[in-house]
């Protein structure tokens, strides 16, 4: 019998050694990846958790416990829907990196971090599952450069404060270890507190750890930023998940709440101010995701399972509106070389999907209705509604700074075009690309207009999660 | 042919201090010097010196694991080092500066006093703030070395001395760990974090000499 567990870790890594292999061949080497990551995605979702089901003639069971090094690894019940969702947006940005030409390192490496990402997510105890993810993140450095643009500065800083999270997560478990044996200790539980504050903070690029972001987002493909951005980041959420649910008494830990929803606050706002004063589609998304971040500390910081359900489900709209504006800067940077809003000025008149993808991902992003974006904003205002007004401030400031931004952009994209430009040929865009973006906006659309489709999966995680829910 | 953890175990009988002063020196050096063989060669040693310290709070076979990770660490970035020309510097031998300019134009004044002042707040770190179940000595080189990790990463401006300045670090961080935890596989998986990082650092290094040379032949 094969353990599901073991699936979902090493398939992608063999696949990602033959992707490497066959790198070269891009359209292969997508499918593939896409394949692999779209059929993991649905078998995490229909396979059943506790009972032997026949794939290919073989008998495989999802919740079956393996133990390497002897440490378990098991999926639980959250686990499943989380992989299922990793998959699946990793399938989608895949089937984009299929004609965004992110580079030749872009499918074996993002197969490869899947394959990571996974065991971080079901590795126990978590000092293991952030050795992991530390390891993810060295290797998403290099995911980052798969386009060889030769600037690094945004790898490097990404690369330091990723692996500046893992002294403080092996500090954090030496000191539970020793709270197991002294649990009345209160100076122990502060100092973990504040060890396990410090490792999420850096990983989750919450400001003033936010430099990363901006120059990834500028340095790298959009797809491969968007890939970190969305996938490697929701890990390092459901890690913190994981963690407050392994310790419940870090929930009632009312400090670390507290930091983080004023770091949240910290994030949501300058986020929300970048992203107004953006003059580039790159500076919409990077500040766009950074206010995004911010409003999720925000709502987790009030610690009701209503405020962590409206986390899991903007976690869920990211990637939707991420991978639009990906496609977006994807093209603008394919027909204009650029996607500053000055340089971009009257190309809503000659690339219209073009154009179209990079508005409706800004828009979605700020949480404008109808699109997925608004979903998630609007639970957590939902969920703010009874919190200090900073806070409600914070999160709609977010939002109006990122349509603000966007809305600049939009001025400049459909501004009349000149008559030197009017005079140029522009060849038309490409249709496989113009196909991908009516998809994502069938999607973006779709899931913003129908959001109980994710509804009964996005509720069965929520309710593994009893950590706000505790008395 | 004695094993390597019979010479570590022979080097042993080095005084702490000198090899707390061959730490600050080394960590001294990667923050304040532009030339990266100078930079490479001081790593190394740095690994050699954590390794003699580690052999006070580990067992001397584990010190001698994290000494040959970390010497092939260096053998990876000599390796890269080389390949992108030792970081030279675009200069024409008409236009070349004097060896006073060049050391302004570096910024080594600053570089030196930042390390200066890196030993001088880890010694005060390390006497005033006591860390559990480290003794006095381990203490300063975990300072000494994550204080000026932390100045070199901040200093850098390009891949390769941001990675050294990241892996010291690292070294620092491991004296501490090391001395409270000493689990086999946690030492696997920091061994397989460390060389994983060089490999980046040795990658971003690579992609951005490259960039430069295609700039500077466009140019």
């Amino acid at each position: 019998m094969i353990a599901g567990v073991l699936l979902f870790i090493v398939v992608p890594l063999v696949v990602a050694v033959v992707l490497y292999v066959v790198h070269r061949l891009q359209t292969l080497a997508a499918f593939i990846a896409t394949g692999v990551a779209a059929v993991l995605g649905v078998g995490a979702l229909w396979l059943p958790l506790d009972q032997v089901a026949m794939v290919g003639g073989r008998q495989v069971m999802l919740g079956a416990p393996v133990e390497v090094l002897g440490r378990q690894l098991v999926i639980t019940g959250a686990d499943r829907i989380v992989l299922a969702g990793l998959f699946l947006v990793a399938a989608g940005l895949f089937m984009i990196g299929w004609r965004a030409n992110p580079g030749a390192s872009f499918f074996p490496l993002g197969l490869a971090i899947l394959g990571l990402l996974s065991a971080a997510l079901v590795a126990r105890p978590f000092l293991y599952a952030s050795l992991l993810l530390t390891i993810t993140a060295v290797l998403a450095t290099i995911f980052l450069e798969s386009g060889l643009s030769g600037k690094t500065r945004g790898a490097l800083r990404f690369l330091v404060l990723m692996t500046l999270a893992l002294p403080a997560f092996m500090v954090a478990s030496w000191l539970l270890d020793l709270h197991a044996l002294n649990p009345t200790d209160t100076g122990l539980a502060r100092n973990i507190m504040l060890a396990l504050t410090a490792g999420f903070v850096l990983l989750l690029g919450v400001v003033p750890f936010h430099i990363w972001i901006r120059p990834v987002v500028e340095e790298s493909p959009p797809v491969a930023a968007v890939f970190v951005l969305t996938v490697f980041n929701s890990v390092t959420w459901f890690l913190l998940f994981d963690v407050l649910q392994e310790y419940p008494w870090l929930s009632s830990q009312q400090d670390m709440f507290r930091i983080l929803q004023f770091l949240g606050l910290l994030t949501a706002v300058v986020g929300g101010l970048l992203a107004f004063s953006s003059y580039d589609f790159v500076h919409v998304l990077s500040y766009g995701v950074l206010a995004d971040y911010g409003c999720g500390l925000i709502v987790l910081g009030m610690r009701t399972p209503a405020g962590l359900a409206a986390v899991m489900l903007a976690t869920l709209a990211r990637p939707v509106s991420l991978g639009v504006l990906a496609l977006g800067l994807t093209l603008a940077r394919q027909h204009v070389k650029s996607s500053q809003f000055e340089k971009l000025a009257g190309m809503g008149w000659f690339y219209p999907w073009t154009a179209a993808a990079l508005i409706v991902g800004g828009f979605s992003l700020a949480g404008i209705p109808p699109l997925t974006g608004f979903v998630g904003r609007w639970s957590e205002a939902r969920v703010l509604a009874s919190a200090p007004s900073p806070y409600v401030l914070a999160v709609l400031g977010a939002t109006l700074g990122v349509a603000a931004g966007t809305l600049r952009g939009l001025d400049y994209v459909f501004q009349p075009p000149s008559e030197s430009a009017k005079a140029l040929e522009h060849p038309r865009e490409p249709r496989l690309m113009v196909a991908l973006v009516v998809l994502s906006f069938i999607i973006v659309v779709g899931l913003g207009l129908f959001p109980g489709v994710v509804e009964s999966a996005l509720r069965s995680v929520v309710s593994c999660y009893t950590f706000f829910s505790a008395p | 042919m004695p094993t390597l953890t019979e010479i570590l175990a022979r080097l042993a009988v080095v005084p702490t201090t000198v090899t707390l002063l061959g730490l600050a020196a080394t960590a001294g050096l990667i923050v304040a010097i532009t030339d990266w063989r100078a930079c490479v060669f001081a790593l190394a040693t740095q690994y050699v010196l954590a390794g003699l310290l580690l052999t006070r709070v580990i067992r001397p076979e584990i010190a001698a694991i994290k000494t040959l990770i970390g010497v092939m660490i260096c053998v990876v970035l000599y390796i890269t080092a080389r390949r992108a020309g030792w970081g030279k510097l675009p200069l024409e031998e008409e236009d070349r500066p004097s060896r006073f300019q060049l050391v302004l134009m570096l910024g080594v004044p600053f570089r030196v006093m930042t390390a200066l002042m890196g030993v001088a707040l880890a010694f005060s770190a390390a006497l005033k703030l006591s860390l559990a179940n480290v003794p006095l000595e381990v203490s300063f080189g975990v300072f000494t070395l994550g204080l000026m990790g932390a100045f070199a990463i901040a200093l850098a401006d390009e891949p390769f001395k941001g990675g050294l300045g990241l892996l010291t670090l690292f070294t620092g961080f491991e004296l501490f760990y090391s001395s409270i935890e000493q689990s086999l596989a946690v030492v696997g998986f920091l061994g397989v974090v460390n060389f994983m990082i060089a490999l980046a650092i040795s990658y971003l290094t690579t992609v951005h000499t490259v960039a430069e040379s295609v700039e500077e032949s466009e140019a």
